[in-house]
């Protein structure tokens, strides 16, 4: 868990989204949907995060019928404290607003 | 309720990223499927499109990883360890990665693409193909003739006329270069890729002869014409005696009246030099003309055949002797110093030595029967001074390919020690490029585990691996210095003056290139290598045979 990601806005956004409800398991498509973070975009941020440990995943239990299984995404417990971090260091730095107070 | 049918879009989406999933790399391939899984919970179509926009860039992204990943890998490795067998011993791989090699690589073909390093490649590839054309240079011979077509560029018609091997295309590009400039009549002496029988189309004879009355060599062309279809039906099914074949040109009338014309010219000149300037304007034009086109067009020049001087140089100086035995001396003499005159006439042309070779010997014979016919007559002085010229006559017989200017461009014995190492550094090249190649080929599709008897053959393919592309960068390296001499002497015979020396060291040195495919040529020649190659299938067989038998023999002692 020690490898050093490259924090970006939209990485701030996506860790924001997923500390409003930090115990939830998040889908991909509503990730993109709260954050405006087109496909391209997200996915290599959740890899990353993926990969660091920050993040945790797994698959849904019971698909719909004729479709594939989705995705889901959680922040871990240490994901969690380093997101709270991060967020608040990119505020303090004045790098980075939350999208409430943007609105 | 039917589910409503997708829209275009969305079906345009999901196949699009149904495609890509094939083809994802395997590692990262999961978190294609979840993009995709994503894509049936969008309503809106365009959205959908974006989204799988968004999920090809990941493929592209995910690929490029990939493969860079796989560059740092050394060859013959795979990306996942779970494709090996339980219990199977890790495989033996080399040690430089392929992003080393693939780099090595690039350098090798950088070196090779060098302008130098292009006209050493063709230099070698013309030596190996006896400067015949290959498809590359009758492409270029058909540029060549476009642009002096368009340009209206008399001279570089005629040097492509001359050199090209379809004689219909040749002959039409020859009528136009005389056409723009009617000094290149002489051109039209040329075979033109014909048959040696074919005849001289009349009006190129008139031409000819409108142009350059006074040349032997011209009646020389038609009489050779005449003459060969002769020589290949009595040669076609036997060796027939010399006195048939003399008996038969010697009733043929044309062909002796072609004979005397050219004995009584004034002149003789086979064109070899104007030609030889020929190739030294478009060679100074473009130095990268490929040798190939240099050593075709030098060596194509019509050159008579000597049999007919010889024949009839016979013919004559026996009539000379017949003559002397019904007792008309002087008319002997005279037909032995016209013999004698046309041979000292071709024997001053520096061109080629077997010209000069036949007609010093003409000139021996024919002296030969004037020393005898002086003796006879009781003429002591002149018989005397036919003999001084007889031994002038051997002198010049030993001596009679001696280069003709002692100011040489090229020292001979180190332009063959080098011309030997460019050879040697080619082939190498090539035998290093072959083993890199194959080595890599076979690292890459190996199979997945090898039995242990075969590890010392995998050890000596990775090692090969890992020197063979640097050995090939240094021989590409020492390739190119290895031409500098030869490039040097090339652009020596551009510059110098286009003398008729020159036109024989280039002949030289052209040769000298080809020693080392002359001598390969020589291994593989048929009969040679066959017998190779039988002996070392019968040796092999009798080896398998042998462990057939000893096998199968000792197999029940070890059952027991």
């Amino acid at each position: 868990m020690g490898i050093r990601l490259r924090i970006s806005h939209q990485t701030l956004d996506i860790l924001e989204a997923l500390l409003a409800r930090p115990s939830q398991w998040h889908y991909g498509y509503a990730i993109s949907r709260q954050t405006s973070i087109p496909s391209g975009t997200l996915y290599p941020i959740l890899m990353r995060l993926n990969k660091s440990g920050w993040l945790e995943t797994r698959w849904e239990d019971a698909p719909t019928t004729g479709r594939p299984p989705r995705h889901l995404y959680r922040l871990t417990g240490n994901g969690r404290e380093w997101a709270r971090e991060e967020l608040r260091s990119a505020q303090q730095r004045e790098f980075w607003k939350p999208a409430a107070s943007q609105a | 309720m039917a589910s409503p049918q997708p829209s275009l879009a969305l079906r345009v989406a999901d196949s699009s990223l149904q495609l890509a999933l094939r083809f994802w790399p395997e590692e990262s391939r999961h978190w294609g499927h979840a993009l995709a899984a994503e894509l049936h919970e969008i309503e809106k179509p365009f959205e959908a499109l974006h989204w799988a926009i968004g999920g090809l860039m990941l493929f592209t992204r995910a690929s490029a990883s990939h493969f860079l990943t796989w560059l740092k890998l050394p060859a013959g490795s795979r990306m996942s360890t779970s494709s090996l067998l339980p219990g199977a011993n890790p495989p033996i791989l080399p040690k430089r990665s392929r992003l080393f090699t693939a780099a090595v690589l690039i350098a090798t073909i950088t070196v090779l693409f060098l302008p130098q390093s292009r006209i050493a490649v063709s230099t070698v590839r013309a030596t190996w193909q006896g400067f015949q054309l290959w498809d590359s240079d009758r492409r270029a011979l058909e540029k060549l003739a476009a642009r002096a077509e368009k340009e209206k560029d008399a001279r570089t018609l005629a040097f492509v006329a001359l050199t090209f091997r379809d004689s219909d295309q040749g002959m039409r590009l020859a009528d136009k270069a005389v056409s723009l400039d009617p000094s290149f009549t002489w051109i039209y002496a040329s075979r033109f890729y014909r048959p040696d029988s074919a005849p001289l189309p009349p009006e190129w004879l008139a031409r000819l002869h409108a142009s350059d009355p006074d040349n032997g060599f011209i009646d020389l062309m038609a009489a050779d014409a005449i003459a060969q279809p002769r020589y290949s039906a009595l040669l076609a099914h036997r060796t027939p005696p010399p006195q048939e074949i003399e008996s038969a040109l010697a009733n043929d009338p044309q062909w002796v009246a072609r004979m005397a014309t050219t004995f009584h010219a004034p002149r003789y000149n086979n064109y070899i030099r104007k030609h030889w300037e020929l190739i030294c304007y478009e060679w100074n034009r473009d130095p990268a003309l490929s040798p190939a086109i240099i050593g075709y067009s030098l060596w194509s020049h019509r050159i008579p055949n000597v049999q007919n001087l010889k024949i009839f140089g016979k013919l004559e100086i026996r009539r000379a002797q017949q003559a002397l035995a019904s007792g008309h001396p002087d008319e002997a003499t005279r037909i032995l110093q016209e013999v004698d005159g046309f041979a000292n006439l071709m024997s001053q042309q520096k061109e080629t030595g077997f010209e000069r070779l036949t007609a010093i010997e003409l000139s021996r014979e024919a002296t030969e029967g004037l020393q005898n016919l002086y003796t006879t007559v009781g003429r002591g002085r002149e018989a005397s001074e036919a003999s001084a010229r007889l031994q002038k006559i051997e002198e010049a017989k030993r001596t009679y390919y001696l280069p003709v200017s002692s100011a040489l461009l090229v020292d001979s014995n180190s332009f063959n020690r080098e011309a030997l190492l460019f050879q040697t550094c080619a082939f190498l090249l090539v035998v290093c490029g072959v083993t890199v190649a194959f080595s890599f080929l076979l690292l890459e599709i190996r199979p997945r585990s090898l039995p242990d008897r075969r590890a010392a053959w995998q050890r000596i393919l990775c090692k090969t691996a890992d020197y063979a592309p640097a050995s090939f960068l240094i021989l590409s390296f020492a390739f190119l210095v290895s031409f500098l001499p030869i490039g040097h002497v090339f652009a020596q015979f551009r510059s110098a003056n286009a003398s008729i020396a020159t036109f024989q060291e280039i002949s030289h040195t052209l040769w000298a290139l080809m020693q080392f495919p002359n001598l390969f040529e020589q291994i593989l020649n048929p009969p040679f290598f066959w017998w190779v190659v039988t002996t070392a299938l019968v040796t092999l067989a009798a080896l398998f045979l042998f462990r057939l038998l000893f096998g199968a023999k000792s197999a029940p002692q070890t059952a027991r």
